[in-house]
């Protein structure tokens, strides 16, 4: 038995539509859907099946605005046991900090006697990688970025060895772990069917559960702004000059030695 | 796990920019991303009258290496005790460099923005309860001394710029350009050792490593300044052919999301939303419409070469340079030229 929390973050689907109010500095937010990170799906696939060889439960905990409550739905119908909601109006304003905080102290809450947390490995939207590190930090257990494979699991000792990819060193290790850990799992494009009946009674039975800072009633300075080290100075929007090209006129075979040329040019610029 | 230092009494010392030199363990070569950013601390420290010293953990060579070079005046090996040289466990890197922020009154922490190092970096900014800005594209000094990072976030469309009031260290993952020369210019470097013993490190253990072998790893995008975009005007065909020209010339290949859906490419190749941002200095975009979804995904280029059978095709708003025809048709010829 396995007792496995998953970390979900609701992002916007196409983030490259996201643009900003530079007066005010917020983020124009209206007419923009949400969805779940495309990189938690390969948490939520690796915790599912864990739980189907080792047996065990599966929660996921999503610190969010209500709206995200959706999104939790879907996460129950891919499969999952139970979704909380952390939200509360007092956590507004967290960075990277204040919000690991808040989920370390609101996975005590809802699974005192986790074994493994997961998480996708960065969120779309901010591309931190922070709050895996953060909440082990705060829950006080090792912790693994970039996980690809659980290749051996005792359970008796709660003892795992777990494989991870270092894509910049082109490097797999291995490192064997005393549960419980919180792991982050390697970025991978995957899409978990989501079962309408399961989401359709998770929403009419409320299913999702929401806790607010009354059920983890944790010190205000740690929350919120009040625990949040880091700042927003400003927020400008990338500046891009739509160009107007040079249209070549040239036959295929011209261009085309055109072209090679032009790649030989800048490879030899290089060295 | 407790880790202390055996240096003895804590002392202040000057206040001082301290730069996390992340190296390779199986090599045991600093890696270029952490000399990289040596020239951006320089320039905070110097802004800020403050010193600037390095920081290398668990390894007496990458130390050694490092003073060598002499690009920074002071260096610190702190060695794990108990644990062989170079083997690297984040919780422990992170406690050695929790101690030492707390001994050596750090201000600033820069870190280069390697995988590694962003697996630490928030570790220690949790143990530290200090701020940590992630990937940051730049880091300057604004009218008030305040240091203020840039942040890329929402796909780059947007820059946040964020600063790290009244703690200590203010903490940095830095994206150094690899792109600039290095050079050294100290006359001399300091090297100097620190241990600290780790009383109980069973709960975490290194195993062993492989490197993988992976034909296509040689064209990824974000390793070339020449970069070939394949998009949906290209057959499954021509893209194949990409791929021969590419690995021949020693370029690299990048694609679109309906490329890797497709499961033509994989989606190590993936530009744009969900996949990589690049800054190549050439892009050559065949077949490719220009979605903003792709093109979030390309930055800073010096030139755009688009080749699309269709001029209304948005990807003309991105391109420097422009020539219509059908993108297969040329990759056949290029094919012919290079391949034969």
């Amino acid at each position: 038995m396995l007792n496995i929390v998953v970390i979900t973050k609701t992002v916007v689907p196409i983030v490259s539509t996201v643009k900003v109010d530079e007066r005010t500095g917020s983020l124009i937010r209206e007419g923009v859907p949400t969805t779940l990170n495309p990189w938690d799906y390969a948490a939520i696939e690796l915790a599912l099946k864990l739980r189907d060889e080792y047996g065990g439960k599966i929660v996921a905990v999503s610190m969010a605005p209500p709206f995200a409550k959706d999104v939790l739905e879907d996460i129950i119908g891919m499969g999952v046991d139970e979704a909380v909601l952390v939200s509360d109006r007092a956590f507004a304003g967290s960075d990277t900090l204040a919000t690991s905080y808040i989920l370390a102290a609101a996975i005590r809450h809802v699974m005192p006697d986790f074994d493994i947390v997961l998480a996708g490995q960065e969120a779309a939207d901010s591309l931190t990688s922070h709050v895996p590190a953060q909440v082990a930090s705060f829950l006080s257990v090792p912790y693994l970025y970039y996980i690809i494979n659980i290749v051996k699991v005792d359970l008796v000792n709660k003892i795992v060895n777990v494989e991870r990819m270092l894509e910049d060193e082109d490097r797999i290790e291995e490192f064997k772990v005393k549960l419980p850990a919180v792991f982050s799992v390697y970025k991978k494009n995957v899409i978990l069917p989501i079962k309408v009946s399961r989401k359709i009674e998770a929403k009419l039975n409320r299913k999702v559960k929401i806790i607010t800072n009354r059920d983890l009633n944790l010190d205000q300075s740690r929350i919120g702004l009040a625990g949040s080290p880091t700042r927003v100075a400003k927020v400008v929007n990338y500046r891009y000059e739509p160009k107007s090209p040079l249209k070549i006129d040239k036959n295929c075979e011209e261009f085309a030695r055109w072209l090679l040329d032009l790649i030989q040019e800048k490879l030899r610029e290089k060295q | 796990m407790v880790i202390r230092l055996n240096t003895g009494e804590a002392q202040r010392e000057a206040m001082t920019v301290l730069v996390y030199v992340d190296y390779v363990p199986a090599t045991r070569q600093p890696r270029q991303e952490s000399l990289a950013i040596i020239d951006i601390a320089r320039d905070i420290a110097s802004k800020l009258g403050k010193e600037i010293e390095g920081v290398v953990i668990n390894s007496v060579v990458v130390a050694t290496k490092l003073r060598d070079m002499k690009m920074l005046p002071k260096v610190y090996n702190i060695r794990l005790k108990n644990i062989p040289e170079g083997t690297y466990i984040p919780t422990l890197f992170g406690e050695a460099l929790v101690e030492f922020c707390k001994k050596k009154n750090i201000d600033v922490l820069l870190f280069p923005a390697t995988q590694r190092c962003r697996e630490i970096a928030p570790y220690v900014a949790a143990r530290l309860d200090t701020g940590l800005v992630a990937d940051v594209s730049d880091l300057y000094v604004d009218e008030k001394g305040e240091i203020i990072a840039v942040k890329p976030s929402f796909g780059e469309n947007i820059l946040a710029h964020i600063y790290i009031p009244d703690r200590k260290p203010k903490m940095f993952t830095v994206r150094a350009s690899l792109k600039k020369k290095i050079s050294s210019t100290y006359e001399a470097c300091e090297l100097v050792h620190e241990e600290v013993s780790i009383q109980d490190h069973s709960s975490i253990e290194y195993v062993k490593s492989a490197q993988v072998y992976d034909p296509d790893i040689e064209m990824l995008p974000e390793r070339h300044d020449i970069v070939i975009g394949v998009g949906a005007g290209l057959s499954r065909d021509s893209i194949e052919l990409v791929k021969a020209i590419a690995k021949k010339m020693g370029i690299g290949v990048g694609a679109t999301k309906k490329i890797t859906d497709r499961g033509i490419l994989s989606s190590k190749f993936l530009i744009g939303e969900s996949g990589k941002i690049i800054r190549p200095r050439v892009y050559i975009a065949l077949g490719i419409s220009g979605a903003p979804q792709h093109m979030t995904g390309i930055k800073d280029y010096e030139l755009l070469i688009a080749v699309n059978i269709d001029e209304r095709a948005p990807i003309v708003n991105y391109s420097t340079h422009f020539y219509k025809s059908d993108a297969n048709e040329l990759v056949r010829k290029i094919a012919e030229l290079v391949l034969r």
